[in-house]
């Protein structure tokens, strides 16, 4: 009895694993994905405005709001589950608060992103956009957090209004989702410690982005391009061997 | 906020394609980025389109900076408005400037957190200060600060590198508004704000707050309410006949107090004196409840009661106020004692209530409390008002009282003088002029209605210990129930200093000598007036009443 007891025990915390990997991983594309909605609500009434945007402010969070779900079904099963370790609980409670922290987010910048939506419709000739100085598209940004190779715009649809419509709609059902969460799992914020980079994945590999993003920090020009100057260095020293390998070849059959 | 949606229609303006500003290239070493503009194209536009000076448009243009919705280019840390070459952009509507959407602690975090990683740890000292505090302070979001700080710069790398300037820049510039540097401005400081839900919640309009509403609405159609033309008249009524009782515009005789250090007001206007002064006197005449709350005026009342044998009904007046506003404990021995000597048959000094009242009191008095005698108190009190009272002020009593008042002298202004000088220089004026009762009364040259409707009543009245018996300020004019308790609030503490204007009255200032010749003409119009206010205050105490009812008790809570 003893064995099989603690067979079922180790089923037991291998399904908690499971599920808190899942979680996890949700979470990850959850964060993607809001992450994703926040860049692209900065060019809402900017001068890359367009009804692309719009659509993909759309699926960006119509995909957040799915994940959203999945989440909080998820994490509530598993918080309400008395028998849960303490190891485990505090975990559980660590992935809520991001949880929490991140529908906050989402809905502010659903809130904004109504409220400019309003304030500068694309529909409207007469209302200028701002000219903000971006340009350009936003196409791989939406992809990247759909996860999908390109974004197909469906050019037909009036994407400005229909968003807009159900914008206020889905505004509130976050807000009632949060409302629920807050009211059936009851956890402790403070109580919560942050673990620290051991779990996320830290970018600071990446050093020529790194040089790019502070290019305009000093218009000196002297840190300004790098990465071109390393293709272009990079170009240079091949010809400069091809010539001297030429010539050496020419050297030697003369 | 106003200011902000006039600067949101302002920048949108500018971006019209047809009048909006020109837009020029910013040159960086590779990329060009579009839409920057130059201070000058900035000042230029706002002088031509709005018609207004070079000066204002400068000024409004750097404001409009300031408050982050054009950003400077080339002097990151300086957000001022040069009228030079120096080239601008505008700032996304998401990083506008926002009393509805203010920068959130958490953004501010992932933003140094993004900057923490870009720049790998070489933050300004104060950014580094927020971040270390912030880190404390969210300790246990931590984990989504970091995720996100890295999940939008990996977004940030899928554009096209001119974006990734303009975006980076756009951004700092909203926190250098939003979280200003230590010295520098901060514009969204304000006065605090009203905790006004409504604006930050989409409300939820379900049945319970539609039903709340009705109830609301139902509650508030019920009450009552005058007419704003009668309760204005009323109030200009009051005003009037209060005017030359009102230190502050009328000048205090002989000496305000507070300027010159002079107690003699004081003196002159004590609880009991036997020459009372003229205003004071006059000021019995306007109601009742002057006379009964003056101490001097009250024990008057009383000589003249007695005369007539009808004393018992102050008395009973005073027993019963007694009860209301003394002592708890000793409520009950006050209640035997008043049934003993006014209610009971036969009693010593028996009242004349009327039958209804007597029995409901009788009723009362099973079960003591304070107000039990409140009916009959009233009735009493009407009864003195509508009767005694005009008897009164028709009487010998009143009119030799009044003769004999005093018009006290007003002083020249000595407050640099010894105080023992000035004390002793109304009897030297009064040496001078043979006729002691000459009625300067001086009214301020400028004549302005200062508009001080609440009268700093005599101060030295609210010293008796009778000041305490809640000041039943009950106007018998029909005012809003609303303006006497706000009055009698203000008279209060017109005990303290400073009170009374540090603005000095200009009857303090020095005599003027054209003030001699009004003597004779003053004291005519002075008997005129007297007798005016008298019929005026008579018609309306009858015509009156029951507002008085509704609006001098109730006052008293």
């Amino acid at each position: 009895m003893p064995v099989q007891s603690s067979k079922v025990a180790d089923e037991g915390t291998a399904n908690a694993a499971k599920a808190r990997d899942e979680c996890r991983a949700l979470l990850d594309s959850l964060n993607k994905v809001t992450g994703c909605y926040k860049h692209l609500a900065i060019g809402v009434g900017g001068s890359s405005d367009c009804s692309n945007l719009r659509d993909e402010l759309r699926r960006t969070r119509e995909r957040s709001q799915d994940l959203a779900g999945l989440i909080r079904n998820k994490l509530t099963a598993l918080l309400r589950d008395r028998n849960l370790g303490r190891e485990e609980r505090a975990e559980m409670e660590r992935l809520w608060v991001i949880f929490s922290s991140n529908l906050e987010s989402f809905q502010v910048d659903m809130c904004k992103v109504l409220e400019l939506g309003q304030g500068f419709p694309l529909s409207v000739a007469k209302k200028p956009l701002i000219q903000t100085g971006v340009s350009g598209g936003t196409s791989e940004v939406a992809a990247r957090a759909l996860s999908v190779q390109n974004i197909a715009h469906d050019t037909s649809l009036d994407v400005d209004n229909l968003e807009l419509d159900e914008l206020e709609e889905q505004i509130e059902t976050v807000d009632r989702m949060m409302e629920n969460m807050e009211m059936k799992v009851n956890v402790l914020r403070w109580t919560v410690e942050a673990k620290g980079d051991a779990y996320h994945s830290v970018i600071s590999n990446d050093a020529s982005s790194v040089a790019l993003l502070s290019a305009e920090e000093e218009m000196r020009g002297s840190r300004c391009c790098d990465r071109e100057r390393c293709l272009v260095s990079m170009l240079f020293c091949t010809v400069a061997l091809i010539a001297v390998v030429l010539s050496v070849c020419v050297v030697n059959l003369a | 906020m106003a200011c902000l949606a006039k600067m949101e229609k302002v920048i949108v303006a500018m971006q019209d394609p047809d009048i909006g500003i020109k837009m020029k290239y910013q040159k960086l070493l590779i990329t060009a980025i579009p839409h920057a503009v130059t201070g000058t194209d900035i000042v230029e536009w706002l002088l031509q389109n709005l018609s207004i000076s070079e000066e204002e448009s400068l000024h409004l243009g750097d404001l409009i900076v300031k408050y982050g919705y054009i950003y400077p280019l080339k002097d990151r840390k300086n957000f001022v408005l040069r009228a030079d070459d120096s080239p601008y952009r505008f700032q996304t509507p998401y990083f506008w400037t926002s009393y509805k959407w203010p920068a959130r602690e958490l953004d501010y975090a992932i933003y140094l957190a993004k900057k923490n990683i870009t720049r790998q740890g070489d933050l300004l000292d104060y950014e580094k200060d927020s971040y270390n505090l912030l880190h404390k302070r969210i300790n246990h979001t931590w984990d989504f600060v970091v995720m996100q700080a890295s999940e939008q710069l990996r977004a940030a790398k899928q554009r096209r590198k001119s974006d990734r300037i303009v975006l980076d820049c756009q951004e700092q510039a909203y926190w250098f508004v939003n979280r200003p540097p230590p010295g520098a401005i901060n514009i969204m400081e304000s006065a605090p704000k009203r905790n006004n839900i409504h604006t930050t919640k989409v409300k939820l309009k379900n049945s319970a707050f539609y039903k709340r509403e009705i109830e609301y609405y139902k509650k508030a159609l019920t009450r009552s309410r005058v007419k704003s033309s009668l309760s204005l008249e009323g109030f200009v009524k009051r005003c009037d006949q209060y005017l030359p009782h009102d230190p502050i515009v009328s000048g205090c005789l002989p000496c305000n107090p507070w300027i010159t250090s002079g107690t003699l007001f004081w003196t002159l206007n004590a609880d009991i004196v036997t020459i009372p002064t003229r205003l004071r006197v006059e000021r019995w005449a306007f109601n009742f409840g002057e006379l009964l709350h003056d101490p001097l005026g009250h024990q008057q009342f009383r000589y003249f009661l007695e005369r007539e044998f009808s004393a018992e009904n102050l008395s009973f007046w005073e027993a019963c106020e007694d009860v209301q506003y003394g002592e708890q404990s000793k409520v009950e021995e006050k209640m035997e004692a008043i049934f003993e000597q006014f209610l009971a048959a036969g009693a010593s000094k028996w009242v004349n209530i009327d039958s209804k009242t007597m029995e409901k009191t009788l009723d009362g008095l099973q079960i003591p409390h304070r107000y039990v005698f409140e009916d009959a108190q009233m009735h009493i009190y009407m009864l003195m008002k509508k009767d005694s009272y005009p008897r009164y002020l028709k009487s010998d009593m009143y009119k030799s009282i009044l003769a004999r008042s005093i018009v006290p002298p007003e002083t020249k202004k000595r407050s640099f003088l010894h105080p023992f000088l000035s004390s002793m220089v109304p009897f030297l004026r009064w040496h001078r002029h043979s006729n002691p009762g000459s009625a300067q009364m001086f009214y301020p040259k400028d004549g302005d209605g200062k508009g001080k409707d609440m009268t700093v009543s005599q101060l030295c009245r609210f010293s008796h210990p009778m000041a305490n018996l809640g000041v039943f300020t009950g106007p018998n004019i029909p005012i809003h129930s609303e303006d006497a308790p706000s009055w009698s609030q203000s008279s209060l503490p017109s005990f303290c200093p400073g009170i009374l204007p540090a603005a000095t009255s200009p009857s303090c200032s020095c005599t003027d000598p054209k003030s001699l010749p009004l003597n004779t003409d003053e004291v005519s119009l002075e008997t005129q007036d007297y007798t005016n206010l008298e019929d005026t205050k008579i018609s309306e105490n009858k015509g009156a009443e029951a507002e008085e009812d509704e609006f001098g008790w109730t006052t008293r809570c």
